[in-house]
């Protein structure tokens, strides 16, 4: 009972410091909680898409899980300072290292239980709001969410071994520590910083390079290969710039008499400049959590909201049925329906080439080739008129050399550039260009393919077939809608019927087994419900994972930042009492004090968001790597994400700054 | 002409933890002469650096009064103390409480700067730190100097502002006696030239180099010694008696 006391007495002189540790804890714990009921809700396992989903709900609990003991050992380390300065006097007035050991250890284990409680409650309470949003998000039907006992011992093994080992570590430190080291203060002398060239300019060109590749990545493809380049740079650039540039700025400020000594700037230029030695790279991290929440929040937002738009630009009908062996027709397809008693309207079909990979050159010459990452690569499909006409309603009455070529999904300016110069070179001949057209009737607007496509309508007859000759038998083209046979490849001409079809699910799975029976299993069949649920549990998983990490990241660079500020009140206060005492007035301290921590708040989102203006072009074609175009909704998307990181950053600071104030301005009693 | 009055001051302190009242200063009672050279003796807890407190403004007497070239410290607002203290006291503390993060240089500026008044700063900082010997130190950080030089640059710091009266609170408590006695050496030489000094201090040998020694016991005056024509040496003896008597009293 003793030790017990002595413990809980502690817990309480170090409350400063301990009520962050343990919400930091309890926050943990509830995040990981969450995504364990999620994980074995069994509305989530109802799901159409479930596999997909839980996938996704594991792996954020990986990463979750990791940032979870980051965060614990962060805040941990800041209370073993006050609490060592502690067991010295305990040891200098006699107890020895057996003692101290069983105090740590109930100290331990009162946290542990405090925290598990508090975790585990509120964990379960969120993850009824949660759980009404994931479904929500990915429309599912159930919201049923029971307390798995998988998902409670989980958690609990989790954090008893993560306790375990901050226990371990204490254990060791003063197992290992001798009785004046405990008792002495912490107090670093702090050293001068010096201005480093090299670092800086090492930075500035990582910086320039990242930034520069982010801005010129030609393609979606390229953008995923260049992404994790382009970010280890930024990263560094990020680490070095604070370290280097920050002193070289101060420091330039410090020789500039006329700014330097005025009352406002001399204390403030000259503590920033010792602070950012030893804050550099706290601060770089600060940043670099930052900028992750703004792109993890813009992109899974992105893909959320461009979704719908997504399938309802693949889906002109409800239904597309592909096919490259010739043997449907609107009157079978329709008999067909009839047989199977569902009902088919408003279907109409339209004829292509098989699909061929090529690249376009400045001159226009079109080369088929094999898919490569080159930036001039281009998906292309031949159409003769009359499929046009029969599509569109419009006649183009085209001679034999002329062409009109229509840019769809990843339609590029590069293209529309050469396209204006009214010259194509196809197959070794020269066609002028009647027309370019971005909008084709009836016709899916979007594709889940990741090149640029084009589709050149021809002259009927023998220019169609000429063209498709010299192409589209060159290369087989095993596309998302063609299929592996032999025949198949053979065939040039690939059919696409779109069409509704309404009836009972099994008539409809029956019908469909019809046509495909029909084509000789040669048939692809796209059905809107299917991909719009597909999507759902794909882009709202990835969204739902997203705001999780938004959360948690946000709630790390919290707590980095609170620790920061408190660990250095300390020292701060025996500062800003000298200057009281040499006759600087309370209001002028509270003045520097808060024009500091404006600083060391606003420098990281400031660098933050300048990251994400310059990582934005590749963010854009990342998107489009998953046929999702950026429409203007995401400019409303990224400046709401940016307007609640700053709103959520706001109320820490008024919390650290007012926990600091009250630390630094204590002098008096 | 009398630089510093200080009549019948009293401060009473509330614990916080007790209802229970101290009292620090009982009824003080004691004048200053411009240019005089005075210390303030007595054991820990007798009340000195409540005194000196008081008369740095940086804490409230509950009753009495402290004048200042005539002007009532009381009668300040507390929005211009701040401003009065750096204008009008200079102050040497035992533990020097100079900045780290400010050049030897910048940290004897900093009360120029903070009064706005940075003209002619150069020439005010190249006279005293001639007379400190502190030349070759102003561009080094406080860290990187002994404690006789810190405490060097803490009085360049008080005396920049050309204050009417410097107040030290144990000026060499912190110094071994080589660099005790240069400081209080300096403190001699700053005398001479005409400033104000209130040093609160219980060693007798720092005592001995004033003018005139005040022991103050359970919060009053108790005894003063003027130096008159003695030396140091007999002036230490003499403190030394009048210690030796306030300890008997007290038994």
């Amino acid at each position: 009972m003793f030790y017990f006391k002595l413990a809980f007495d502690s817990l309480r002189k170090n409350k400063e410091s301990y009520l962050p540790f343990l919400l930091a804890s309890t926050a943990a714990i509830a995040m990981n909680f969450l995504l364990q009921l999620l994980i074995y809700a069994p509305g989530v396992k109802d799901l159409m898409m479930a596999d997909v989903v839980r996938l996704l709900l594991v792996l954020g609990q990986v990463v979750i899980g990791l940032l979870s003991l980051v965060i614990l050992i962060y805040s941990y380390s800041f209370l073993r300072k006050g609490k060592q300065k502690e067991f010295g006097l305990y040891s200098i007035l006699g107890m020895t290292k057996k003692d101290l050991l069983k105090i740590s250890f109930i100290q331990q284990l009162l946290t542990f239980i405090i925290s598990l409680i508090a975790g585990l409650l509120s964990g379960f309470v969120f993850a009824k709001g949660m759980i009404l949003l994931l479904m929500k998000l990915i429309h599912g039907a159930s919201f049923k969410m029971t307390l798995a006992t998988p998902a409670l011992v989980f958690t609990i093994l989790f954090f008893a071994a993560a306790f375990l080992v901050l226990t371990i570590v204490d254990a060791t430190a003063v197992y290992r520590s001798k009785t004046v080291d405990l008792m002495k203060a912490d107090k670093k002398v702090a050293q001068q910083p010096k201005n480093r060239w090299l670092l800086f300019l090492l930075g500035l060109v990582a910086l320039f390079i990242g930034y520069g590749l982010s801005l010129t990545v030609p393609t979606p493809v390229k953008a995923v290969k260049q992404f994790f380049v382009a970010a280890l740079l930024i990263i560094e650039a990020t680490y070095l710039l604070f370290m280097a540039a920050s002193t070289l700025i101060l420091k330039g400020l410090q020789k500039r008499e006329r700014y330097y000594y005025q009352s406002q700037h001399f204390i403030s230029v000259s503590n920033m400049l010792f602070r950012m030695k030893q804050n550099a790279v706290g601060l770089a991290s600060i940043t670099l959590l930052a900028t992750m929440t703004l792109v993890v929040a813009l992109t899974t937002a992105s893909m959320f909201f461009g979704k719908a738009n997504l399938t309802q630009d693949m889906f002109p009908r409800n239904t597309i049925v592909t096919t490259q062996t010739q043997k449907l027709s609107a009157k079978s397809i329709q008999s067909a329906a009839d047989k199977t008693k569902v009902h088919v309207s408003k279907l109409y079909s339209t004829e292509t080439s098989a699909a061929f990979y090529a690249t376009i050159n400045q001159k226009g010459s079109l080369t088929a080739t094999v898919p490569n990452d080159s930036t001039s690569l281009r998906e292309v499909r031949l159409m003769d008129e009359e499929n046009y006409q029969k599509l569109t309603g419009t006649t183009l009455h085209l001679k034999d050399k002329e062409v009109l070529v229509y840019q769809g999904a990843g339609k590029n300016k590069s293209d529309s550039k050469i396209l204006a110069k009214k010259k194509l070179t196809l197959n070794q001949e020269t066609y002028t260009v009647k027309d370019t057209v971005s909008t084709l009737k009836n016709y899916p607007k979007a594709s889940n393919s990741i090149y640029p496509n084009l589709i050149i309508v021809t002259a009927n007859g023998q220019a169609y077939q000429d063209l498709t000759k010299a192409y589209a038998t060159t290369q087989s083209i095993a596309n998302s809608d063609d299929t592996d046979s032999s025949e198949a490849r053979q065939s040039t001409t690939r059919q696409q019927f779109f069409f509704n079809l309404t009836g009972q699910n099994s008539r409809q799975d029956d019908f469909l087994g019809e046509l495909t029976k029909q084509t000789d299993d040669n048939l692809n069949i796209q059905e809107k419900s299917i991909v719009a649920k597909l999507s759902n549990a794909l882009y709202g998983g990835f969204f739902f994972i997203g705001i999780l990490f938004s959360l948690s990241f946000i709630l790390a660079t919290g707590l980095m930042i609170y620790y920061k500020q408190i660990s250095e009140g300390k020292a701060d206060q025996a500062q800003f009492e000298i200057l009281q005492k040499v006759g600087m007035s309370t209001k002028e301290i509270k003045k520097t004090i808060r024009s500091q921590i404006v600083w060391l708040f606003g420098l990281p989102i400031a660098v933050s968001v300048a990251h994400l203006g310059f990582a934005f072009p590749m963010i854009q074609k990342l998107l489009l790597a998953f046929a999702i175009p950026m429409s203007q909704a995401v400019y409303l998307i990224m400046a709401l994400t940016i307007l609640a990181m700053v709103l959520i950053y706001f109320i820490i600071y008024k919390i650290t700054s007012r926990t600091y104030f009250k630390q630094v301005t204590n002098w008096q009693d | 002409m009398t630089q510093l009055n200080v009549t019948h001051l009293k401060k009473q302190y509330k614990s916080k933890r007790s209802s229970q009242k101290v009292l620090a200063l009982k009824d003080v009672d004691f004048q200053v002469e411009d240019g005089e050279f005075i210390a303030i003796m007595g054991e820990s807890g007798s009340g000195k650096s409540t005194l000196l407190n008081c008369i740095a403004t940086l804490d409230k007497p509950t009753a009495g009064h402290i004048l200042l070239n005539g002007e009532d410290l009381a009668n300040l607002k507390d929005k211009d103390l701040a401003a009065f203290r750096r204008d009008h006291i200079g102050f040497v503390f035992q533990n020097f409480n100079l900045l780290d993060t400010l050049t030897v240089k910048d940290n004897i500026y900093l009360p120029l700067v903070l009064s706005k008044n940075t003209t002619e700063k150069e020439e005010k900082l190249a006279n005293l730190a001639k007379q400190l010997g502190i030349e070759e130190l102003l561009e080094k950080y406080p860290y990187e100097l002994s404690g006789g030089q810190q405490q060097r640059v803490a009085i360049g710091r008080a005396l920049i502002t050309k204050p009417e009266l410097l107040l030290c609170d144990e000026p060499t408590g912190a110094l071994d006696s080589k660099n005790a006695a240069d400081i209080l050496n300096l403190f001699g030489d700053c005398h001479q030239a005409g400033q104000t000094i209130l040093m609160v201090t219980h060693s007798s040998l720092s005592a001995s180099h004033a003018g005139r020694v005040l022991f103050i016991k359970d919060g009053v005056v108790f005894h003063q010694i003027y130096r008159g024509e003695k030396s140091e040496q007999e002036m230490l003896v003499a403190i030394n008696d009048a210690m030796t008597n306030l300890l008997g009293g007290q038994s």
